[in-house]
């Protein structure tokens, strides 16, 4: 006859296990929103190849070259600067 | 005898090493030197130089004609982004090194700011280009490369403007059915393949390898534009301007409260894809 062990008193998944797991389910949620608002700008910027990309299919997924990051610029004119703009 | 500098005659050499280094791989490793022509000018806006086609009339022998009005683009290349790395070497990681460490840095910091340069005029000529193309499904295989190089060059044939030359960018990863193509195509041509290994043209068009990873779907610098994950680009050559002023420039410093030299390297850079000749840049869609 098998053996039968008695229950674990921990936990299937730790404390720790479910903290990494929230962590990674809040970052992939934050790369998916900046994911769209980059497509928002795209769309905006660039309407026609929007269109032909998104028919194909191309924006279904995020790419693995996605950086998903914020990222400022430096507006300029005359190569100076005059202010600062949130480009994505 | 040649005079370098009158202080640190060490960095001074450095200096005149890196410098001369860091144009020779400008100018001979990136592919957007090849491609594109080149604007080294300091200029911040770059005009646009092409001015609408004008289309000559055909009549029988009168000796008159109509003049014609002609315009030009209000339209401009503006630099906006710099390629830019820098770190610092301890004076005990230069002393105690076996090799030239300083000089392996430098090396390496110019590849990194070329690459960079690279990295963003490809995906700029990729995402203006107006040209369409979607390869059959499978991308470069041995079987569809002929296919697509002789679509793509039906593309930009009959313009003028195809005299320039063709070139093709493609990524490391679309290079064994290439290279399986070129190796069982032809007599001279297949031979050549065998003995040498990747020809790097094929069909009259100059084709460029990046690395995998270069065509991306991501912000750039300046552009938050670019979604050419999965594409490819094509074009002729000359036809988008790429702005580099004053090449790659570096900077050796010495830091308080560290020892060594604490370097950096700067390109600025600026590509634009002209609306006159966008539809000669042919973006690429891998099936």
């Amino acid at each position: 006859m098998r053996k039968r062990y008695p229950l674990s008193p921990f936990p299937l998944t730790s404390p720790r296990t479910n903290m990494a797991k929230e962590k990674s389910q809040e970052k992939s949620s934050q790369r998916e929103e900046l994911w769209a608002k980059f497509l928002e700008s795209y769309k905006a910027k660039n309407p026609v190849k929007f269109a032909q990309k998104e028919a194909a299919g191309e924006f279904k997924t995020i790419p693995a070259s996605f950086r998903g990051e914020i990222v400022e610029k430096f507006v300029l004119k005359n190569g100076q600067r005059v202010g600062i703009e949130v480009i994505s | 005898m040649n005079t370098i500098g009158t202080g640190t005659y060490g960095s001074s050499w450095r200096a005149k090493y890196f410098s001369s280094n860091l144009q020779q791989v400008l100018r001979k490793a990136l592919v957007a030197e090849a491609v594109c022509t080149v604007d080294r000018s300091d200029s911040f806006y770059i005009h646009n130089p092409y001015s609408n086609q004008p289309t000559a009339a055909i009549q029988a022998l009168a000796g008159t004609y109509s003049v014609s009005a002609w315009t030009v683009t209000d339209d401009t290349l503006t630099v906006t982004d710099e390629a830019i790395y820098g770190e610092h070497v301890f004076h005990f990681e230069r002393v105690m090194n076996n090799y030239n460490l300083m000089m392996a840095r430098m090396d390496e910091m110019a590849y990194a700011v070329a690459y960079g340069i690279d990295y963003f005029v490809v995906n700029v000529l990729c995402e203006d280009g107006t040209g369409t193309y979607t390869t059959p499904v499978g991308g470069f295989t041995a079987a569809n490369t002929p296919v697509i190089l002789s679509n793509l060059l039906s593309k930009v044939a009959g313009f003028s403007e195809a005299y320039n030359g063709t070139f093709l960018i493609i990524e490391n990863t679309d290079l064994p059915g290439f290279i399986q193509w070129q190796a069982t195509s032809g007599y001279n041509y297949a031979d050549a393949a065998l003995n040498n290994g990747f020809v790097a043209r094929a069909m009259g068009v100059d084709v460029y390898v990046v690395r995998t990873g270069t065509f991306v779907s991501t912000t750039i610098g300046s552009r938050s534009d670019i979604t050419n994950s999965g594409h490819r680009v094509f074009g002729v050559k000359n036809m988008a301007t790429y702005a580099a002023p004053r090449g790659v420039q570096y900077e050796e410093k010495a830091v308080s409260g560290k020892t060594g030299r604490e370097i950096f390297a700067v390109g600025y850079v600026g590509a634009k894809v002209w609306a006159q000749k966008a539809a000669l840049i042919v973006d690429i869609t891998i099936a």
